[in-house]
């Protein structure tokens, strides 16, 4: 449970916890442009400083960015021996049998990691500090100009709320299910394929079926409420956009605007 | 045999903000030979403990022996297969658990699993579907077309095929018609009684308590408040105000005589026994 770090909401009521969500959102998809302006090395190194920053505002330790990040390592890894096997850029800095490796290759390694950790630091920090109810909220409003193009940015909204709503309760469903059928001598460990094979069908039939089940009930109770998605809906949560929101928007604003112009007159 | 716990104590999620003690300090010795009732509000643990009990979760703290063996705090039991077999759970809705294309197969699935031949197998799951009270014209139905309650049914054959030599059971009846709850309730009494088996089963329905059970283990705020036969249980008034529960009429009758200043000396809970031990006073 601990190692699903990305995408989980702390409650730790810190600067950025307050701030609008789609201030944030904003914020983030502006960060993510600056970090893919090729402005060298000086340009990562103010960005990482401002990734520090945002982990201070939402009281985050490194630890928790490592934890999300920690899925990637293997990635990174994939990535590097593809690098070393294919770019042949740079120094050629030492050779082992046939293959040579460039400096090259590790420089444009090294970039990728760089930047992916600077994504994964700020998405993290995005979902840290915002609850999903908000987050989807944010979207939904972000969306709105789209309804032009009669794209209801509210049903969008409402699937990814309902999806968010029922991943602990599908995970808690799986721990039981699961439990279940160990009761009735099911072994994910040990056994011969095919005894593994019957154990991983005895959890997905009934989780399915559950999850059918559930996902009924669900529109059942909605309809019975009077829920349609095309009429338009008061909002019991409204968002507000303060002072410190528009400070943080135009901050944020002005490092994607100062790295694309960087990235230009480099 | 007994099933003994000392000292256990179970936490969810130890070592991290979500940490949260459910078990603490238990200390129980349950005669596996007999029906016990574990009771106490939601929240109470009860599900933890006799999770505990097939070592689907393992103590944090203290230990627990159980069928001859011991499980420690700490120590990785090994091969809990054996244990599983010997100690059949029931979970709270087990319907959500049946799987197979056919109710047969489905209740077939665990002796299997334990190793039995599939004649066998299937031949333990006739004789429990025909316990539990399913028509043969339902053996070859997809568990999916049973009702309910056919469910529910279904799904505890599947665990008595197991023959396991203690069964629990985790709130069996919690949603079924009268007619469905009694006739479960006299299966596992009869499982109990004919088969020598131990049974231990979470309920909050005082009448089971009163009508089939031996003893009762009360759990309040993952503690142990009581552990008494039922009949000390119903004859203890102080608890049971503490309890706040609903009581069966029985007992109810005499709760209400007592408080109205009038003094039933029973010591039997048998409707015959109260009344003449009120004739008795009366006639003082
Ligand atoms: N998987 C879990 N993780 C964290 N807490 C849990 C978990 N399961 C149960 N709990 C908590 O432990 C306590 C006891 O739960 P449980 O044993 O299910 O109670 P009962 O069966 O008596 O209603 C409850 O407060 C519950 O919230
Ligand atoms: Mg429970």
């Amino acid at each position: 449970m601990n190692s699903f770090m990305l995408g989980r909401y702390l409650p730790l009521d810190a600067f950025l916890h307050k701030r609008d969500p789609r201030i944030k959102i904003l914020c983030m998809i502006f960060f993510l442009v600056a970090v893919f302006m090729d402005t060298g090395y000086l340009g990562y190194l103010f960005l990482g400083i401002l990734a520090i920053l945002a982990l201070v505002l939402s009281k985050l330790s490194p630890a928790i960015v490592f934890k999300a990040m920690r899925p990637m390592i293997m990635m990174l890894g994939f990535l590097l021996v593809i690098n070393v096997l294919i770019l042949q850029t740079g120094e050629p800095l030492f050779t082992l049998g046939p293959l040579t490796i460039y400096s090259g290759a590790l420089l444009q390694t090294f970039y990728i990691a760089v930047r992916l950790i600077l994504m994964i630091t700020i998405t993290t920090v995005l979902t840290v500090t915002t609850k999903p109810i908000d987050l989807t909220l944010g979207i939904e409003d972000l969306l709105a100009p789209f309804a032009i193009l009669h794209f209801n940015p509210h049903t969008i909204a409402m699937i990814l709320t309902l999806a968010l709503r029922f991943i602990p309760t599908l995970l808690e469903e799986t721990e039981r299910i699961r439990k279940a059928q160990a009761s009735r001598g099911v072994d994910l460990e040990e056994g011969s394929l095919k005894e593994k094979i019957m154990a991983i069908v005895s959890l997905i039939v009934p989780l399915f079926v559950a999850s059918f089940q559930r996902a009924e009930d669900l529109a059942d109770a909605m309809e019975a409420r009077g829920y349609q998605p095309n009429r338009k809906r008061t909002r019991y949560r409204t968002l507000k956009i303060g002072f410190y929101d528009w400070l943080l928007l135009f901050v944020g604003l002005a490092v994607m605007v100062i790295y694309i112009w960087w990235s230009i007159v480099r | 045999m007994s099933i003994a716990c000392k000292g256990l104590g179970h936490t969810y999620s130890p070592n991290t903000p979500m940490s949260f003690v459910a078990l603490k300090d238990i200390n129980l010795s349950i005669d596996d030979t007999k029906i016990t009732a574990i009771i106490g509000a939601t929240g109470s643990g009860k599900s933890t403990l006799i999770q505990h009990l097939n070592a689907l979760l393992l103590p944090t703290e203290g230990t627990l022996e159980i069928c001859g063996r011991v499980i420690e705090a700490g120590v990785k039991p090994k091969s809990l297969k054996s244990l599983r077999k010997q100690v059949g759970l029931v979970f709270q809705f087990p319907e959500y658990q049946l799987f197979e294309e056919t109710v047969l197969d489905d209740v077939a699935f665990g002796p299997k699993n334990f190793g039995v031949n599939k004649d066998d197998a299937e031949a333990s799951a006739r004789y429990c579907l025909q316990l539990v009270g399913i028509q043969p014209s339902d053996y070859n139905k997809s568990p999916l077309e049973l009702s309910g309650g056919q469910k529910r049914r279904a799904a505890i054959a599947g665990i008595l095929a197991l023959d396991p030599s203690i069964l629990v059971l985790d709130e069996p009846t919690a949603g079924l018609d009268p007619a469905g709850v009694k006739r479960l309730m006299k299966l596992f009494y009869n499982y109990n009684r004919q088969h020598k088996k131990g049974v231990l089963m979470v309920t909050h329905d005082m009448e089971q308590v009163l009508n089939f059970c031996d003893d009762v283990v009360v759990l309040d705020h993952g503690q142990v408040l009581s552990y008494t036969s039922v009949k000390e249980f119903f004859l203890d008034t102080t608890l049971l105000n503490q309890l706040a529960l609903p009581l069966p009429p029985v007992v109810d009758l005499i709760e209400r005589l007592r408080k109205a200043g009038f003094a039933v000396k029973t010591d039997s809970l048998e409707l015959d026994a109260v009344l003449e031990a009120v004739r008795r006073e009366l006639k003082r």
